[in-house]
């Protein structure tokens, strides 16, 4: 399979965007019920973890800089052991990709598109996502670059203009108000968003400037961070943890709080297409993983044979993995981060044996000189 | 529903054996492509026609709810 080429700065580009995507669109409700007003510092918890996670993808993957993860693998553990990792990789990063897809087919029917079937909605990004994937690695870095400012800028203007609609009298209750329970129960929920970092384990053939890649990723955890908790302050400034915790999507209710001068009276799409976009890049990103697994496991010449099948698949499950947005919150919120947590997991435990087998072979290597 | 899947699968293989044909690959390329192929058309139609078939979510809930509940308490 030929390497491509992302450049550092499409990294960081790209993981900002990551990061920002689901977290503030569809998890902002649930975490702040669990959370409150410690959702910052739960925040600033969980990017230091990633921060640790980083370190120790970067630390494995630098081992073998231009090696795929698949292929090194079987040198660390057995064989079946190591394909057995790589199936559930397969199935996580599809499963994760399928189960985004499904909150996005959710958001937009339920908000716009009443009436519309989830499978149309559904069909239509699948289709988006699996062109994307087919076209490479490159392309959806690319995309991420050319999106972010476009990106930003709809983010930061619906900040500005919400300023003036702020309680700011609430902000007293970010130092006053602590729960040791919330915050220990909010960062374990927040942390598997930010592990999805050791998805870099899996890309890190493609990169250039390898040894930079701690330093962009630090620096789009903190400019990441930086941008989500600025949307975290504010929807709790104007709703408090109360009122954002029982509305399903409170950043769409905050950007309908938004009155320009009497006559821009909506500005939904500025959100829609922030979230329609880093949804998209963010499924589109698991999505490929999962295809270059299969393909990588055949040993393919290239995936591109195999992305519209597996798109097929990806939007049937996403719409049979639940009967419906409870079901689905359900599982969100009841099993989902103790299940990432032990997908995260593996690069640690890939390291951890790496470091060992290197251990002892130094050290015979060290007998066998003394005798 | 079903109608539009086997118009998709038909189109997908339509163009999957014209690009493994131009890229001249091995006769064991075709075979995976068309078996993977095989299985999502497989998966896709039995979505619609088993509607209570068991999900991927159900066994994760399975096999993780009891562990979350025990390390954060119920959470409501």
């Amino acid at each position: 399979m030929k390497a491509a080429q992302i450049s550092q700065n499409q990294l960081l580009l790209f993981l900002i965007l990551y990061f920002y995507s689901t977290l503030v669109g569809f998890s902002a409700s649930n975490l702040i019920h669990i959370s409150q007003y410690d959702t910052i510092l739960v925040l600033c918890i969980s990017g230091l973890t990633a921060g640790i996670y980083a370190y120790f993808t970067i630390k494995l993957a630098n081992r073998r800089p231009n090696e795929f993860f698949f292929h090194y693998g079987k040198d660390i553990f057995p064989q079946w052991i190591h394909i057995l990792f790589m199936g559930f990789y397969f199935f996580s990063f599809l499963h994760t990709s399928a189960f985004v897809l499904r909150e996005y087919e959710d958001f937009i029917v339920q908000t716009y598109l009443g009436g519309t079937p989830n499978w149309a909605v559904g069909g239509l990004l699948g289709m988006v996502v699996a062109v994307t994937a087919r076209s490479g690695i490159q392309t959806l870095f690319r995309t991420a670059q050319g999106l972010f400012f476009l990106i930003l800028i709809a983010d930061v203007s619906n900040t500005i203009f919400i300023g003036k609609e702020l309680k700011w009298d609430r902000w007293m209750a970010f130092i006053t108000n602590h729960s040791g329970h919330g915050i220990f129960a909010g960062t374990y929920t927040t942390i598997p968003f930010f592990g999805e970092v050791i998805v870099l384990v899996f890309i890190f053939p493609y990169l250039t400037q390898k040894n930079k890649t701690l330093k962009t990723v630090f620096w789009a955890i903190v400019l990441g961070l930086l941008l989500i908790i600025v949307n975290f302050v504010f929807l709790l400034l104007l709703f408090g943890p109360n009122l954002a915790s029982h509305i399903t999507y409170p950043m769409l209710e905050m950007v309908r709080y938004i009155r320009i001068a009497d006559f821009i009276e909506n500005l939904d799409p500025f959100l829609i297409s922030i979230w329609s976009t880093t949804v998209y890049l963010k499924i589109s990103l698991l999505f490929f993983l999962s295809v270059q697994i299969l393909a990588q496991f055949f040993r393919l010449k290239d995936h591109r044979p195999l992305t519209f099948s597996l798109a097929a698949v990806m939007v049937a499950l996403s719409l049979q993995m639940s009967g419906g947005s409870a079901a689905l919150t359900s599982f969100y919120t009841n099993s989902w981060a103790t299940y990432s947590y032990f997908i995260e997991g593996i690069p640690i435990l890939y390291l951890l044996m790496d470091t060992l087998k290197r251990f002892i072979k130094k050290r015979s290597a060290k007998n066998n000189k003394g005798m | 529903m079903i109608m539009i899947i086997i118009l998709f699968f038909l189109f997908i293989f339509g163009y999957e054996w014209a690009y493994l044909k131009k890229k001249s690959r091995k006769r064991r390329t075709f075979w995976i492509v068309f078996c993977i192929m095989g299985m999502s058309f497989s998966y896709c139609i039995a979505t619609i026609v088993f509607k209570n078939m068991p999900s991927p979510n159900t066994l994760i809930q399975f096999l993780f709810t009891p562990i979350q509940q025990k390390i954060l308490g119920k959470v409501d």
